[in-house]
């Protein structure tokens, strides 16, 4: 069998998941800190203010990535929910069903910030364009999987019917990211590209790095922890359980 | 430019309101695994002593 496929089954057996959950976690969330911090100090007091939105302009090193996290984690669910779906993965259901809530605050987040630096820039706490909107709609698919995953009592047949509906939410994705270009709206178009120039200046764009970096690392980590408490949940009553309540 | 009602600056609102979120991001499955365990743990005690009580 493919090495990788092979670690891949052998990591999917909810004893080694619980394992290496146990164990990269801490990890994820260290580097997630790290970089966060680095990365805040840098945007709160190393950075030059903005010459045309001033002090505001730091609020965009925690919102642009959590826009950024928002969509990204949506994809990982929605790739999660398909692999659970077609082969029937325990490791893979968790997984998806897991990431809704973190996906769901980095969400919040975003509006939120958003609509704090909105009030300053635009004159408004919120406006009902395109680009918000569709964030708005993704925060409520989010509390869809969350609420009908919570809802049915089989925790497997919970987690199936959540799949699919957080597969059918996957269409709001690309509208969220291209609502900008579609249509006409108060949201600004994107500063920083992949392909093509920023334009944001290079002085300005290594804390933004970190706090990405730190994003995802905090995903990983966060995903880990709240996959390991499933886990254990779902199998409280194998064999395999009681070596990891009497280990400290 | 601060905001009236709260006497807190727009910037440290986004930066609070931030870390509150991320706090919860981080306790909550933390507390849920704590639930978990204790759960667990107290059913294998009852197991326990009904195994060594069978009357």
């Amino acid at each position: 069998m493919n090495p990788l496929l092979l670690w891949f089954h052998q990591t999917g057996s909810p004893p080694n998941f619980d394992r290496f959950c146990a164990r990269w976690a801490p990890v994820a969330f260290a580097i997630a800190m790290l970089s966060l911090a680095v990365g805040v100090y840098g945007a709160l007091f190393v950075v030059p203010a903005d010459a045309n939105q001033h002090e505001h302009f730091r609020i965009l090193y925690i919102h642009v990535p959590s826009a950024w996290m928002s969509l990204f984690i949506y994809g990982a669910m929605a790739i999660q929910a398909l692999i659970a779906l077609v082969w029937r993965i325990k490791a893979c259901e968790i997984l998806a069903m897991a990431s809704a809530p973190i996906g769901a605050a980095f969400t919040a987040i975003t509006l939120a910030t958003g609509s704090i630096w909105g009030r300053p820039t635009w004159g408004t706490w919120w406006d009902w364009d395109a680009r918000m909107t569709s964030e708005l709609v993704l925060l409520f698919i989010y509390f869809g999987v969350m609420g009908l995953y919570a809802a049915i009592e089989d925790r497997r047949a919970a987690a199936r019917a959540a799949s699919f509906l957080a597969l059918v939410g996957a269409v709001n994705v690309p509208i969220v990211h291209f609502a900008v270009n579609w249509w006409n709206t108060l949201h600004q178009g994107a500063t920083i590209k992949l392909l093509g120039p920023s334009t944001i200046d290079s002085s300005m764009v290594w804390p933004l790095v970190l706090t990405v970096i730190g994003t995802k690392a905090w995903y990983v980590g966060s995903l880990l922890q709240r996959s390991r408490a499933m886990n254990l949940e779902q199998e409280a009553g194998k064999d395999w359980v009681r070596g990891v309540v009497d280990a400290p | 430019m601060h905001l009236d009602f709260l006497g807190m600056d727009f910037l440290g609102l986004a930066y609070a309101v931030s870390a509150l979120v991320l706090a919860w991001d981080y306790l909550a499955p933390r507390l849920q695994l704590a639930r978990v365990r204790r759960a667990i743990a107290q059913r294998l005690r009852r197991a326990a002593a009904k195994q060594a009580d069978p009357a």
